[in-house]
């Protein structure tokens, strides 16, 4: 009898079997598995005993499945849901923290959640979606490794005999034609694509028939999007491009439902139009433009496994790699089309694709609030445990397993956060009118129409947002021993709650200092990349853009009007970037470097006032005359003080022209966002090709009425052109809008999370003063004033504070300096006193909430808070 | 009480407990359906021919003292009730009822 019965089928029976036939069934099992093991040998017992076992599996041995009666689970539910009411009821300030805690935090989580299922609708809505799938291009060099989001041109003539492709399509991308209406140009871009780009990516059909754009060269289909855009209410259909190309069709726009983004498709037969069959071969047929805005896209064929069809795109790299026959390693892949959103980064790829760390960023917001919101339930709760554990204590007394316990607890953190959805769904209609100006680099990812898909996400959203603050007191209350609960003592667990509340409260402290600080940092950063000294003078400046309208007679209108003393034309508007590119050599042509390159005429110097580090800068008629920055004093080798004078040869189309230094920039910030300056020419000529601004200088006081005289005049040259100044600040301003974009993001989950923290920090004052109203009772009996009684108070906050504020504020100044002063042009200064003065703001908020609680519970009486026990 | 019908396998352990008189556990019914009939019961379908007996009321049990050779847990013995006893003795008359009533002829095994 050495032989045990086998352990884990025991308990296996003992899982399964109802507890009246055990006893008799597993000790039947085991005598046999005894007498077995005696005659059998073990091995065959066990055999036996595992074979017995299983075939216990039949309905009169299984135990009947309690508690499934639904009746008792609704009359529990109800049960619960009153005693959530109730509580709510009677702790009223404990429920409004959390409900407007987890309102502040699910505000700006339903941004997110707006976003994240924005990107995931992206292109769904193809038929057979998931059949479809990209091709993209690897290229490994010794040096570098870059993915391509386009693929060779080779492909079109290669993917029609692979077996496993239904259909594919290849298109070129990064087309332009414009469109003249009224007078105006408005410009297009497009993709130049095959029969098969329509049946493999479904958009609507608004108007006419897509499908006649293949019949010839010049027909093209637009978008309803574009068309409302350039034509208005009016029918797109029929309508011509400047150089003549016909709108056949109107479709859907992909805006917000795809990741292609085009203006109009062409007939992508178009590029061979005049080419011989040769020609074609040899000028198009081509691996090596695989980085020329080509994509492929295919369909895999409906009983095919992509495997199948990456072992035949195996042979078609190999093919590549020969024919390239380069340094470098050429792997094409195929990339499923909903693994482009939020994928991995691609180079040439569109511009409406975000990256999986712009997912990951969403997703941290989301994150950071909901732990801090948890936090705050989780804190009030624990503080509150004792009159807590009181009511689970005779819950349990009375039969209450632990899974009802915690069902009640989730139960009320649900209905905690469903109310708390209501606030945020108010808060979030307030805020979205402007929150998709808010975030212009995200606005792709931006729906700003509520739909009821959305709001039934944000429902099952902040469900688990509900679950997920009220697991940690769940799990905690559960574990209650009623006994314990009815004396008063505390829980003994593995870590005591305690040090729980302190570590949250902790974190929750220094997460808001961190975001304080970063708050008070952006915006005086704000300021001061406002004030930032670019090099010129930007005030009082307005620019007119020139709209193809003559400069002769605007200019003629501008002397007319006395109030203007001074003004420029220029291709661009410094600060904004806005340049052309050419390629400049030195004086003895022995140096060949690529610079930007822009144009004003003489009064730049008098109307943008650039501080020069030498010469004078341009001179009336001297149309050769360049003032230069000092990268190109560097490229070229230039000193200082005898660059004035030297010659730079400038090439555009074969024509060479020598110009002539007359001036050094001295801290000329030419587009503030980029974080390097590049070589930089401004050319003293006034170019009809390239000038298309002038810039006023506006020194009188009657602004308004010196603008009407202004447009008066471009009313009298300019036919229906708008007239449409702008102010240089403002244009500048705009111009680091990216930015601001997306520290505007991290600021509203800023407000959210200080919104949050300072909620915390009454709740738990206000608890604290309340459970310690006897002990403030006897100290004043015993003597103490106010000031001693606020001081013992709030010596354990201002520990918290300082030990937060020493954390955070060494790592809001480091992620200033490395991340934001690193992507700026100018030079910018962190200021210390900003970070003090917001720090100080802060513990004064806390200091002053915790101290007006225990004023509030230190002005009662002693004899009114010791009388009652 | 579901019906009285007594099934064929319900018929075979009724009859064994009364073979086996006071030693009618799990184990000897099943060892001596067994060796008997030759069919390989399972515990498991035993418990359940057991089960439906018991809830037609032919056979009631009680516990017996623990034993080592089963870990320590209890015999469950099975005795058969008058009503089992009556339900048996309908069958055996029905089927001799039945056996009488076969024409000779009918008995003779036919040839081929």
């Amino acid at each position: 009898m050495e032989q045990k019965a086998p352990r884990f089928w025991t308990r296996l029976l003992k899982l399964f079997c109802n507890e009246d036939f055990y006893e008799e069934l597993q000790g039947d099992l085991e005598e046999a598995f005894y007498t077995n093991a005696e005659s059998k040998g073990s091995k065959r017992a066990k055999a036996i005993y595992r074979k017995e076992v299983l075939k216990m599996l039949r309905p009169s041995v299984i135990k009947k499945p309690k508690a499934l009666n639904t009746r008792i689970n609704t009359s529990l539910f109800k049960l619960h849901f009153v005693l959530t009411l109730r509580n709510i009821q009677r702790n009223k300030v404990f429920s409004l923290v959390n409900i407007f805690g987890l309102a502040a935090a699910l505000t700006i989580c339903l941004f997110c959640v707006n976003m994240i299922y924005t990107g995931f609708q992206y292109d769904i809505h193809h038929k057979d979606a998931d059949r479809i799938y990209r091709i993209t291009t690897d290229v490994e060099s010794p040096i570098s490794s870059m993915r391509f989001a386009s693929s060779p041109f080779a492909l079109k003539w290669r993917m029609p005999n692979i077996p496993q492709a239904e259909s594919s399509t290849t298109f070129l991308s990064g087309l332009g034609y414009s469109f003249n209406v009224k007078g105006e140009d408005i410009s297009t871009t497009g993709y130049a694509v095959d029969q098969n780009f329509l049946s493999i990516f479904d958009f609507k059909t608004v108007e006419g028939n897509p499908n006649d754009i293949f019949k010839d060269f010049s027909s093209i289909i637009i978008t309803d999007e574009a068309a409302k855009r350039i034509f208005g209410d009016d029918s797109a259909l029929g309508k011509q491009t400047k150089n003549g190309f016909i709108v056949r069709a109107v479709i859907e726009s992909p805006e917000k439902i795809s990741h292609l983004k085009f203006d109009f498709l062409h007939n992508i037969e178009v590029m061979g139009r005049s080419m011989s069959a040769d020609e074609i071969n040899t000028r198009l047929n081509r691996w090596d433009s695989y980085e020329q805005g080509r994509y492929t896209y295919f369909k895999l064929a409906q009983n095919s496994s992509i495997k199948d069809f990456n072992t035949q795109l195996a042979s078609l790299n190999t093919e590549m790699n020969k024919e390239m026959n380069d340094a470098k390693q050429y792997t094409m892949q195929t990339q499923a089309l909903s693994d482009i959103m939020f994928g991995p980064e691609l180079v040439m790829e569109f511009q409406n694709i975000y990256p999986r760390y712009v997912l990951v960023f969403l997703i941290v917001p989301i994150i950071v609030l909901i732990s801090l919101a948890s936090f705050n339930y989780t804190n009030l709760s624990i503080a509150r445990a004792i009159q807590r554990s009181k009511e689970i204590g005779i819950r349990k007394i009375t039969g209450s397993s632990k899974a009802q316990i915690i069902s009640q607890f989730l139960l009320e953190t649900i209905v905690f956060s469903l109310l708390a959805l209501l606030i945020a769904l108010l808060a979030y209609q307030y805020l979205s009118i402007s929150f998709g100006g808010y975030i212009q680099e995200f606005s792709e990812l931006y729906t700003s129409n509520l739909n009821l898909e959305m709001v039934g996400w944000f429902v099952v959203f902040t469900v688990i947002v509900g679950l997920i603050a009220g697991l940690l007191p769940a799990l905690h209350f559960a574990k209650v021993s009623p006994l314990s609960a009815m004396r008063n003592q505390a829980i003994n667990g593995s870590l005591s709650m305690s040090t729980v509340r302190k570590l949250l409260v902790g974190l929750q402290l220094g997460v808001s200092t961190f975001f304080v600080l970063f708050i008070a940092l952006i915006a005086d950063q704000k300021k001061e990349i406002m004030n930032a000294d670019l090099g010129f003078v930007s005030e009082g400046l307005i620019t007119i853009p020139i709209k193809e309208v003559d400069i002769d007679l605007l200019t003629a209108q501008l002397d007319k009007i006395p109030e203007i003393t001074n003004y420029s034309t220029s291709s661009m508007i410094p600060g904004t970037g806005g340049f052309v590119r050419r390629f400049i050599t030195n004086e003895n042509y022995s140096d060949t470097i690529r610079t930007q390159y822009g144009v004003a005429d003489f009064k730049f110097n008098s109307v943008y006032k650039p501080q020069l580090a030498a010469g004078l800068g341009f001179s009336p008629e001297g149309i050769n005359e360049i003032i230069v920055n000092d990268k190109i004093l560097k490229a070229f080798r230039l000193p200082l003080d005898s660059a004035i004078g030297s010659i730079i040869h400038i090439m555009q189309y074969d024509i060479e022209e020598n110009l002539e230094v007359v001036g050094v920039f001295d801290n000329y910030v030419s587009d503030g966002l980029s974080s390097a300056s590049m070589p930089l020419i401004i050319r003293n000529q006034r170019d009809t090709a390239l000038t298309d601004m002038v810039t006023i200088y506006l020194a009188t006081t009657n602004l308004s009425e010196t603008l009407r005289k202004i447009e008066s005049g471009w009313d009298a040259i300019a036919q229906d052109k708008d007239f449409e100044p702008v102010y240089v600040d403002d244009a500048i301003e705009a111009g680091y809008a990216p930015f601001f974009n997306m520290m505007n993001i991290l600021i509203l989950a800023g407000i959210a999370v200080i919104i949050i923290a300072v909620l915390g920090q009454f709740g738990m004052a206000l608890y604290s003063a309340e459970s310690r109203v006897k002990e403030i009772g006897i100290r004043k009996v015993l003597g103490a004033t106010f000031y001693s009684i606020a001081r013992l108070f709030s010596l354990g906050t201002i520990k918290s504070l300082v030990i937060s504020g020493l954390i955070a504020t060494p790592a809001v100044y480091l992620i200033c300096k490395e991340m934001i002063v690193a992507s700026f042009a100018m030079k910018l200064e962190i200021s210390e006193l900003t970070l003090i003065i917001a720090l100080f703001a802060l513990w004064a908020i806390v200091l002053g909430i915790v101290t007006l609680q225990t004023w509030q519970t230190a002005k009662a009486n002693p004899i009114e808070s010791l009388r009652s026990e | 009480m579901k019906g009285t019908y007594l099934g064929e396998f319900q018929e075979i352990v009724l009859l064994t407990i009364l073979v086996l008189d006071a030693n009618a556990y799990g184990i000897t019914i099943q060892d001596e359906i067994g060796t008997r009939t030759g069919r390989d019961v399972s515990r498991g379908a035993l418990h359940t021919a057991l089960t439906r007996l018991d809830e037609k009321g032919f056979i009631s049990s009680e516990y017996g003292g623990a034993t080592a050779e089963r870990g320590g847990r209890r015999k469950r013995y099975y005795q058969v009730t008058n009503l089992g006893r009556s339900a048996l003795e309908e069958a055996k008359s029905l089927r001799a009822d039945l056996w009488n009533s076969i024409p000779k002829i009918a008995l003779q095994k036919t040839q081929g």
